[in-house]
């Protein structure tokens, strides 16, 4: 589906060097060519302007709510003791080392570190962090990401153990993000920690204003160096300017008011084609929108209705309508560059004559819930449409977001119109949640041994071999049963003016901008 | 007081035939008669209006659509006529429903006064001092979107707005030598507030529900902007402004004709309101359209 | 007229317990769960309760009320349960734009609406009449988020004479400032200068047609300045109430504005606040918002007392 206003990643896929120091592979983004890695003094200094849709509602990493899009901006500020480059490998950060011994997990940490208040950052400092997120008073929306680990030792000042209660392949990608990000120790006990975030990142916080902006400048003693040796980070300050109105946001690229946005939807970034002073990159990143079926009560605990349903709808007009012809059509959360994409999956072709005859003829009245928030009401408008003839009676209810996820909590709604953005960090954070028994958001209210037992399988796994197959399997499972019914995948590219290059992504596309270069 | 039309000359010259005369009103009825026979001719359309076309969204005008299609292929002209029924439905309904309550507490707390007169005002104070959209925007958010609690909404709002304009009213009127002739000769109050209060009413009500219906027919508007109108696949006029304006570089005339309509009727009603007025010779400065 | 003060002033007290009951009961019967917001959606259902245990969420609603209500009357407006920040705080950080922005609508009502009403009336039902008043009937009847969009797409998109958004506090850069606010504040000046346009005229052409202003006319006063210092003098008094009737009005159009224009004012606090149940928030922006317009009515009164010197207490 792409059209020549986006362009395929071009992804420098760097084999890791292990245990090397900073030999962080610089994903280069800038499909225009302009290159950041090569000469240290050019393009160095300068303010970015980021256009940011999602204000996050505390920079605390460990009280972080949003899935990941706080990120962008705590990237800013933190940094943890290890890294995950966009291909999935890791690489040395706050930690120069580390080795893994079944149950335990050994860092040795970087010397010389400061936090930006000044206070060292030694085992202790680390220790205090990860001990913080476990801690259930702390509330941490982490908690669950560290719940394999029994104790945090510090052996010595640079060095830190973690004992696991069970082994855990995810442990080491959780450490790579949010929970395990480093704050200051001093600052977290001063209080009032969210709105004023002290760590080692690249850059030192300098204010916010709420639904104004927020601004970094930058670190003069950041620890980092680039691979030719020059210091980070390269700009002066960063800017993330809070603007919500799509439209508006699209205006402030175009006049040159922001740099770098987080998102656009298809409908305004088709309008950025052919702008030579934007560069748009399609990074593989999509939003990912389905319908999840109740299958607790009546019509949808019948699977022929479930059937009925996924045969009404119109995938490729649901993206026509809402993503401007910007999509791609998956079966799952999967995304084609994904290791556990399978093409082979279909769901259930177009065919509301034959849903309707399925049906058997009495429209069957289901309640569809929806978000608030554009542009979801239109694609919901337009299911109901494509489900009136298909022989349901479906009634759309656009709710705020908070109602919605209660009536979806108390299974209280037969559809359910969502979306999430992927791919996420890895496929269990995406498919766990929503399709275990036990999962947060198991909206559909399934109680499905077979997949309890594939996502069990999937995630106790280090071999990737045996994963694929397993979530291969679970998208099969979900599918065949029609439990969810995924639409369209809009395209999310990453879009930034000309003169900005050496953005660096995480494996989910949030951005580290340490790297980030403005030419003049 | 003397204005536009000389007292002196046209005092005894029946209201409706003064209104008739007045070009404001030769205007505005003709834009609202023709809003009300949309309305209740748009289910002679069927399921028109909601018919999605995706291989046609968001076109201009044309011979198959003549006001052209929104973003998701639906016929505008179809869907400003089905419009039309909400917002005959919010000037009618929910500003009626104010006029009856709002009415009611008005005459209860001018006539009976005390601590009955109190307690109502204070609490018409406060609501007033809520900002419109604020309240309107939480009792929607609280009893859920849709018509009928848009329609709730907007009548608490405007409820307190009649209230305090009748109260007013009835204040100046009972010290008036006739009522109190009326209630000297035993009249039940109830026959008094009904016989011989309320028709004095009827030119200071007629005009403040014509400039209620405007700013009831924004509230809504501004509440479908919002998200919070009228439910799918109803249409609404506000919120067909509010789709356009998000498409508005895609197509201009998804915002411009369903915006059109809906200045054209607030406007009927604001210069209704003014024609009223004149009629009348209602002059009070509470009388003064705004939002 | 002191009496007449404290009377009015002990009046208000009634009047905010009834806004603060109101506000709290309508705010509880929002559905869904605020935890959501603060937690995420994909945190646990024992999460959220404890959440909730920590709000005090679990406690009955009248102990809820009465441990808000307390605060409030001892200076403690809470914290936002959304960010954990004082709500006094919030406030105060919110309150420029919105003030400013109103003072904006304000100044232009005074210095559009108020030259404009005069001509129209002066020059009654001439050309220069037909076209203000039906410039009034016009603004009157657009709704603000249709106007808004339309000057963004052709100031700011079209024209780029504007920046599409953003707000900078005037202290800090005040030319960066009014440049932002002047399409917000067009959008919510409309109204006010529409309704005081209206006003003015209707004063006016009534204020011209009293005993007096014929007496002066007969004494051979110029009639430039029978208009504006007897007649327009008189005719300002229902101006000045009109105008301070808008006031409540204005803070419903910049809830609106606000949201268009992403500006950080009392508006966008409040609606935000109502999508991300923020209550506290809420609860603490409309009672000073409720309070504002009630001592605006109050001080109304008291100018009308004072520019008329009819009317006693």
């Amino acid at each position: 589906m792409d059209t020549p206003s986006v362009h395929p990643a071009l992804l420098s896929r760097r084999a890791l060097l292990g245990g090397t120091v900073g030999a962080l592979a610089a994903v280069s983004l800038a499909a225009c060519g302009s290159d950041s890695g090569t000469a240290g003094g050019k393009g160095r200094g300068g303010t970015l302007t980021v256009g940011f849709d999602n204000e996050p509602t505390t920079l605390d990493p460990a009280l972080s709510s949003a899935i990941s899009s706080d990120r962008n901006v705590l990237n800013l500020f933190y940094d943890t003791l290890l890294r995950q480059d966009r291909d999935g490998s890791f690489v040395p950060a706050l930690a120069d080392r580390w080795t893994e011994d079944g149950r335990t997990v050994t860092f040795t940490l970087r010397e010389g570190v400061t936090f930006h208040d000044g206070t060292p950052f030694d085992a202790e400092a680390a220790a205090f962090n990860l001990r913080r997120v476990i801690d259930p008073a702390t509330r941490s929306t982490k908690a669950a990401a560290l719940k394999n680990v029994g104790s945090v030792d510090v052996v010595d000042a640079r060095t830190l153990r973690l004992t696991l209660k069970a082994s855990d392949p995810l442990l080491l990608i959780h450490l790579a993000h949010e929970p395990g990000m480093m704050a200051s120790p001093t600052a977290v006990k001063a209080g009032d920690y969210g709105r004023k975030p002290v760590g080692t990142g690249p850059f030192v916080f300098d204010a916010w204003r709420s639904k104004v902006q927020l601004t970094g400048k930058r670190n003069p003693t950041y620890w980092r160096r680039a691979t030719d040796g020059s210091a980070l980070p390269r700009l002066e300050q960063v800017v993330f300017r809070f603007v919500t109105d799509t439209k508006v946001l699209r205006a402030e690229v175009t006049t040159g008011g922001v740099q770098l946005v987080r998102t656009l939807p298809p409908e305004e970034f088709n309008q950025l084609a052919g702008d030579k002073q934007i560069t748009m990159t399609d990074t593989g990143v999509r939003r990912s929108y389905y319908v999840a079926l109740n299958v607790t009560r009546a019509p949808f605990n019948d699977p022929k209705v479930r059937a009925a349903f996924a045969m009404a709808i119109d995938r490729e007009g649901v993206g026509k309508a809402a993503a401007g012809g910007q999509y791609d059509l998956a079966p799952s959360f999967a995304t084609a560059k994904d290791w556990f994409y399978d093409p082979s999956i279909t769901p259930p072709a177009l065919d509301p004559a034959g849903a309707k005859t399925a049906l058997g003829g009495t429209p069957v009245p289901i309640t569809v819930v929806a978000r608030r928030r554009a542009p979801d009401p239109t694609i919901a408008e337009l299911l109901q449409s494509q489900l009136t003839a298909a022989g349901f009676a479906p009634k759309v209810e656009v709710l705020e977001a908070q109602t919605q996820l209660d009536r979806m909590r108390k299974q209280d709604f037969d559809a359910a119109l969502l979306v999430i953005d992927i791919p996420r960090l890895d496929p269990s954070l995406s498919f766990d949640p929503y399709f275990s028994s036990r999962g947060s958001n198991n909206w559909s209210g399934l109680a499905d041994s077979t997949l309890d037992r594939l996502l069990d399988t999937a995630a106790a796994s280090e071999d990737r071999a045996v994963r694929k197959q397993a979530y291969v399997e679970v998208q099969k499972r979900i599918v065949d049963e029609n439990y969810w019914v995924f639409l369209h995948q809009p395209k999310s590219p990453l879009i930034h003016s000309a003169k900005l290059s050496g953005i660096v992504l995480d494996v989910d596309g949030q951005w580290r901008l340490d790297e980030a270069a403005l030419a003049s | 007081m003397a204005t536009e039309t000389t007292t002196t000359r046209d005092a005894r010259r029946p209201v409706l035939t003064r209104l008739l005369r007045d070009r404001r009103a030769r205007f505005a009825l003709p834009v609202l008669a023709t809003v009300a026979v949309a309305a209740v001719a748009s289910p002679l359309l069927g399921d028109r209006s909601a018919a999605t076309d995706t291989d046609r969204l968001l076109t201009g005008p044309s011979a198959r659509h003549l006001l052209g299609t929104d973003e998701l292929g639906r016929d505008v002209l179809a869907r400003i006529v089905d419009g039309a029924a909400v917002t005959l439905a919010v000037a009618t309904v929910a500003v009626g429903l104010a006029l009856v309550l709002g009415t009611l507490l008005g005459l209860v707390a001018g006539y009976r006064g005390g601590w009955i007169d109190a307690l109502l005002m204070r609490t018409v104070d406060g609501l007033l001092a809520f900002p419109l959209l604020v309240l309107a925007l939480t009792v929607v958010a609280a009893l859920g979107p849709g018509l009928r609690n848009a329609l709730i909404a907007i009548a608490v709002v405007a409820t307190p707005r009649f209230a305090r304009v009748v109260r007013g009213e009835v204040l100046s009127l009972r010290t008036r030598e006739w009522v109190s002739a009326a209630h000297i000769v035993g009249v039940p109050t109830p026959a008094l507030l009904r016989r011989h209060l309320l028709p004095h009413l009827a030119g200071t009500l007629g005009v403040f529900a014509a400039l209620q219906a405007s700013t009831a027919i924004i509230a809504e508007a501004s509440l479908s902007f919002l998200g919070l109108g009228v439910q799918p696949p109803q249409p609404s006029w506000g919120a067909m402004v509010a789709a356009g304006t998000d498409h508005l570089d895609a197509s201009w005339s998804l915002s411009v004709f369903p915006g059109l309509a809906i200045l054209l009727t607030i406007a009927a009603f604001n210069l209704l309101a003014d024609a009223l007025r004149d009629a009348f010779d209602a002059h009070r400065p509470d009388l003064t359209p705004g939002r | 007229m002191i009496g007449y003060l404290v009377r009015r002033l002990a009046q208000l007290i009634p009047v905010l317990f009834v806004v603060s009951v109101v506000l709290f009961l309508l705010l509880r019967l929002l559905p869904g769960d605020p935890t959501t917001e603060i937690l995420g959606q994909e945190a646990s259902a024992a999460d959220r309760a404890a959440l909730r245990a920590d709000l005090g969420l679990d406690t009955p609603l009248w102990r809820q009320f009465l441990d808000w209500i307390g605060g409030v009357l001892t200076g403690d407006l809470g914290r936002s349960w959304l960010t954990d920040e004082p709500v006094a705080g919030v406030i105060v950080d919110r309150l420029p734009a919105t003030v400013e922005l109103g003072l904006i609508a304000l100044l232009l009502a005074v210095l559009i609406g108020i030259p404009a009403g005069v001509l129209a009336a002066v020059r009654r039902r001439t050309a220069t009449d037909s076209a203000l008043t039906g410039l009034g009937v016009l603004a009157l009847s657009t709704p603000h988020f249709y106007l808004a969009a339309l000057l963004i797409l052709v100031f700011a998109i079209w024209l780029r004479v504007v920046p599409p958004s953003g707000y900078v506090p005037f202290t800090e850069d005040p030319a960066g400032n009014l440049v932002r606010m002047v399409l917000p504040a067009i959008t919510v000046g409309s109204t006010v200068v529409a309704v005081v346009l209206r006003q003015t005229r209707g004063s006016l052409l009534a204020a011209l047609g009293e005993d007096y202003i014929r007496t002066a006319e007969a004494t051979g006063l110029r009639r430039r300045r029978i208009v504006t210092v007897y007649a327009l003098r008189n005719a300002l008094v229902p101006v000045v109430t009109v105008t301070a009737l808008q006031i409540g009005a204005l803070m419903s159009a910049t809830v609106v504005t606000e949201t268009i224009f992403t500006l950080p004012g009392m508006g966008t606090l409040i609606v935000n606040g109502i999508f991300s149940r923020d209550l506290p928030v809420v609860q603490g922006a409309v009672l000073v918002v409720v309070t504002f317009v009630l001592l605006v009515n109050l001080v109304t009164d008291l100018v009308y007392a004072w520019l008329d010197p009819r009317i006693t207490y």
